[in-house]
């Protein structure tokens, strides 16, 4: 009769044997995938889903070749095989040279996963290459195909994420010219590093020995002395940026219609009542309705004293100054026409955010097609309208807000020293124009000018924010430190440690 | 021999070789390093203890669980995996003790074992975790911590919080395996929390941590550690990022438990009734009933059972006659009633001052709301809207309705406090905006009065019992103490005390 672990090492073998066989093939190395806890029923779907959908993603990668990960993960459970312990000593001896490690943890509103993936050989030997842990929102409706999006998502992220760290040694070789070349054609200049002879247990050493100029898989110059079995990292950050944008673009397709003109001027026809009605409407049928709270609290912050200026401004009109045979103070004649633009255009921003933030959050779970939001020409027209109205737009609500303040205030001193100060002489019962200074006006007028030409670029060049769930970045913490040694001696100190 | 015998004496042959090929494959495959785990000081066995009810049995399973969690966060002590502990405790004799659980830890080379046990004691649970050292290396381990809260799912975490603060100071102790080429092995890796680098050591010289594998290191060790065979590297887990994500999902089951959408009959959007009861609802009533109507308005957000606080009621119809009667009380009544109009009696002062009781009216009344639903979060253990981000949301209260946050965290005097002094002040400011002197002492202090009013909403802790519960750390037992000792010179020292476990 065969012991468990025995048993549970010959029936994992089987599974990987198949994959073994077709990567060899390919030449490709393995990557196991498996999804090991999951608490409730509908974790317990979405776990089928996350692998499948991790599988298809590793494999369109073209660098690794996934072991069949329903089978990886029933046999790993069968046997007891979940710690990280065994799970590496498993993937090691089934030849795996990523094995990728994945859990779900249901919390009625949200699900927490964690994902980690481990590179088995040099130069990590067990290593955790890269650990995500994201709080998905479940607070939707949610069907099958909602769960295959999320996963997909979330799996594309996570598989671009590790690329964009993850390092393979590439081999350097002397050919018969006493030139060194690389395993694979590559270019540009890498350290070199040099494995240190094997002990007894199973961590190798290795040592930088230098750096190496390599152009076209030959290596041009280098001062690291090469030797035979001497090897170089190299990394993937563009294969993963291709990957992201890649699966960006997918899911912009499906939450969005397809961006068209008409929609654009449809944006500019409701600009004006739009912005006229957004003190009134922005709070109740954006931020009130969609449960946007933050939302309004900032918008109430934020607006409050332009909401101010607009109110005074076209209350305190300017003309009525000539009436009342009063010197018309630039003050109210900027007020005045700060308040037109607010009333005109001004306000969009705010309107555009209060009703963006909400319908990106649910394109962002998938639930549904999004109209009016993705289109690049109704952020540039919103941008150049309204102060950081293609930001909000966008739902990157930090630069929208930057971009309003920023644009209201340059506005609003720009009127202010284009408005020369019309005095009333009481003595001759007439008004004079006082002199603006044109240098000051027009540095403000080109550096407003300048603003709204970056933000329109800006905004066009943003992404939406459609990304599911919310990344918990566990990161880096500082801590100040303070212990007694064992020499009596108090450590002071500041402790940056990351957690895995 | 027939062909059809042939065929089927070829099948169990080939059967036959099958099987012995699986046999060989399974024998070849025992001694693989599958099973053959790197050994790393300190493992730990966590038994979780089982009780009579199911729910208590299943809630130490999954504080073990979460233990195992928090302990491979740390780094310090390696949880051994739960199936060979639920094996092993499978073996255990009917009404097993310690001394077969020490035993069972040791069966299991484990360098120390953990007993979890939950009990529960009326509302309350009870969760204890009993630490004992196997190998005498980490004896100063031992120790028991226990924590109790309502929500039983806190319970895990609570104590995964305990465990976390407890390793703030923990060091890393690696033994050296072996040595290479002037380095040594170490049994500690990224999982220990290390990485290529210096560190220093309790021994004076610094390592040099030249290669990492998950529980194993090269390094550069000094000699005196190398000859010990040891070495404690002054390196501590990062438990703070740890701590913080614990105390998030303690907030959330609690914020879960006791919301208004779950412990109330208004409906999953609290949220918006607390807004529309706010800026709606309490003003209509007010205007009906002053002061009995902020009562009356708090059956809107949906409690299940709603009492009043007679003497927020009394107090704040008080207030509101006063703001009516102020300028009235200071003039002998003199003056005409209403703002704005004016009399032989009354000075542009007083009408100001008047404009500004009449004006300030709607704080009031949304202070008299606020009290009167301090009032019922309190009697109805329900927390208010909003309460994921409660600093946030008082801060944001206290900045519009003076004393606002300290009724949102349940401090109802604090908040009257607040909200007299700052209507005080402006008052008084607005009554002597012509003298400067006296409006820039009334400004400032109204300033500093305001500027502590935010910091002490956005800082205070909520006053609510229940979910100070919640949040609480480990029960701390404290004791009397008395003994007798005699003095060098031959007289008794009495000693009476209060011993505290911190």
């Amino acid at each position: 009769m065969l012991t468990r672990p025995a048993a549970s090492i010959l029936v994992l073998a089987l599974c990987v044997c198949a994959a073994r066989g077709a990567a060899r093939a390919d030449d490709l190395p393995l990557a196991g995938i498996a999804v090991i806890s999951s608490n409730s029923p509908r974790t317990v779907t979405i776990t089928t889903l996350m692998e499948d959908n991790m599988a298809r993603v590793i494999e369109s990668t073209g660098l690794f070749r996934p072991v069949n990960p329903a089978l990886l993960r029933e046999e790993l459970k069968k046997y007891s095989c979940v710690d990280e312990q065994c799970l590496l000593g498993f993937a090691a001896d089934a030849g795996m040279t990523l094995i990728i490690r994945g859990d779900f943890d249901d919390s009625s509103d949200f699900i927490i996963l964690r994902l980690r993936a481990y590179g088995l050989r040099v130069p990590y030997q067990n290593r955790a290459v890269y650990s995500y842990t994201a709080r998905i929102p479940m607070t939707g409706k949610y069907g099958a195909d909602e769960y295959n999006s999320i996963t997909e998502e979330h799996a594309a992220r996570f598989v671009s994420k590790l690329l964009a760290r993850y390092r393979t040694p590439v081999g350097l070789s002397q050919g018969q010219d006493g030139k060194f070349r690389t395993e694979r054609v590559m270019s540009g200049t890498y350290e070199v590093y040099r494995l240190e002879p094997a002990g007894r247990g199973d961590l190798r050493g290795f040592t930088r020995t230098g750096t190496a100029t390599v152009s076209s898989g030959t290596v041009a110059s280098s001062d690291a002395g090469l030797k035979e079995g001497d090897f170089i990292l190299a990394g993937y950050a563009e294969k993963a940026r291709s990957m992201e944008k890649f699966f960006y673009g997918r899911k912009h397709e499906l939450v969005f219609r397809k961006p068209a003109f008409r929609e654009t001027i449809y944006t500019l026809l409701l600009t004006g009542p739009a912005s006229a009605t957004m003190p009134i409407l922005a709070p109740i049928i954006g931020y009130y309705r969609g449960n946007d709270w933050p939302g309004l609290a900032l918008w109430s912050f934020n607006f409050a004293p332009y909401l101010y200026l607009e109110i005074s401004g076209m209350a305190d009109y300017w003309a009525n100054y000539y009436k009342k045979k009063r010197t018309v103070p630039r003050d109210v004649q900027a007020g005045y026409y700060f308040g037109l633009y607010m009333l005109c255009a001004g306000g969009a921003s705010l309107f555009a955010d209060s009703l963006a933030y909400s319908l990106l959050g649910k394109a962002a779970d998938f639930q549904g097609t999004m109209p009016f939001l993705g289109n690049s020409v109704t952020a540039a027209y919103l941008a150049l309208v309204s102060g950081g109205g293609g930001h909000f737009y966008r739902g990157d609500r930090l630069w929208g807000y930057l971009y309003f303040h920023a644009d209201n205030l340059l506005l609003y001193f720009t009127i202010r020293e284009f408005c020369p100060e019309k005095k009333f002489d009481p003595l001759t019962r007439t008004f004079s124009t006082a002199k603006i200074n044109p240098a000051r006006a027009y540095t403000l007028l080109s550096i407003a000018c300048a603003v709204k030409v970056a933000e329109v670029i800006h905004a066009v060049f943003t992404r939406d924010r459609i990304e599911n769930g919310e990344i918990i970045e566990e990161g880096y913490t500082m801590e100040p430190v303070l212990f007694a040694g064992e020499d009596d001696d108090v450590n002071l100190g500041l402790q940056c440690s990351y957690r895995w | 021999m027939t062909g059809t015998e042939s065929t089927i004496h070829g099948g169990r042959l080939r059967f036959a070789v099958f099987c012995a090929l699986l046999a060989v494959a399974a024998l070849a495959a025992a001694p693989l390093r599958a099973v053959e785990r790197e050994t790393v000081p300190g493992a730990i066995a966590i038994f979780p203890l089982q009780g009579a009810s199911l729910q208590l049995n299943a809630l130490a399973d999954k504080s073990a669980e979460t233990i195992s969690d928090t302990l491979n966060s740390l780094g310090r002590f390696l949880p051994l995996p739960a199936g060979a502990v639920r094996k092993t405790m499978e073996g255990l004799p009917e009404g097993y003790g310690e001394e077969d659980l020490r035993n069972a830890a040791v069966r299991m080379n484990a360098d120390l074992y953990a007993f979890i046990s939950i009990t529960s004691m009326g509302s309350s649970i009870i969760g204890t975790i009993t630490f004992k050292a196997v190998s005498p290396r980490y004896s100063s381990m031992n120790r028991s911590i226990s924590v109790r809260a309502a929500i039983p799912m806190n319970i895990p975490l609570k104590l995964a919080r305990e465990i976390a603060l407890l390793h703030r100071r923990i060091p890393l102790e690696a033994d050296i395996l072996e040595q290479r080429d002037g380095g040594y092995l170490l049994s500690a890796g990224q999982w220990h929390g290390i990485s290529p680098g210096r560190y220093r050591t309790s021994g004076g010289g610094p390592v040099v941590i030249r290669n990492t594998g998950r529980y194993r290191a090269l390094a550069l060790v000094p000699e005196q550690a190398a000859q010990a065979k040891r070495i404690t590297i002054l390196t501590y887990p990062s438990a703070r990022a740890l701590i913080r994500e614990i105390d998030g999902r303690i907030e959330y089951n609690t914020n879960y438990r006791y919301s208004l959408a779950n412990s109330g009959t208004g409906g999953a959007d609290p949220e918006k009734k607390f807004a529309a009861g706010m800026c709606i609802i309490n003003p209509g009533a007010n205007a009906c009933m002053p002061g009995y109507g902020s009562y009356l308005s708090t059956a809107y957000l949906g409690f299940k059972n709603t009492t009043p606080s007679v003497a927020g009621i009394v107090f704040s119809t008080l207030l509101i006659a006063h703001h009516f009667l102020i300028p009235e009380y200071m003039t002998k009544f003199k003056i005409n009633f209403f703002p704005g109009i004016m009399d032989s009696d009354k000075t542009t002062d007083m009408n100001n001052l008047q404009i500004f009781c009449w004006s300030t009216i709607p704080l009031t009344v949304s202070v008299a709301y606020l009290d009167q639903l301090a009032h019922q979060f309190k009697t109805n253990s329900v927390l208010p809207p909003f309460f994921f981000n409660k600093n946030e949301t008082a801060l944001v209260l206290s900045l519009i309705i003076p004393g606002g946050g300290m009724f949102y965290k349940g401090h109802r005097l604090a908040g009257w406090g607040f909200h007299l002094s700052e209507l005080f002040l402006a008052g008084f400011c607005v009554y002597t905006k012509d003298e400067k002197k006296k409006v820039l002492y009334g400004g400032i202090t109204l300033g500093a009065v305001k500027l502590v009013d935010l910091v002490a909403s956005f800082f205070s802790p909520p006053s609510y019992n229940f979910y100070n519960l919640e949040k609480e750390g480990r029960i701390s037992v404290s004791a009397p103490l008395m003994d007798v000792n005699i003095s060098d010179n031959g007289d008794p020292v009495y000693r009476l005390g209060i011993s505290c476990t911190f």
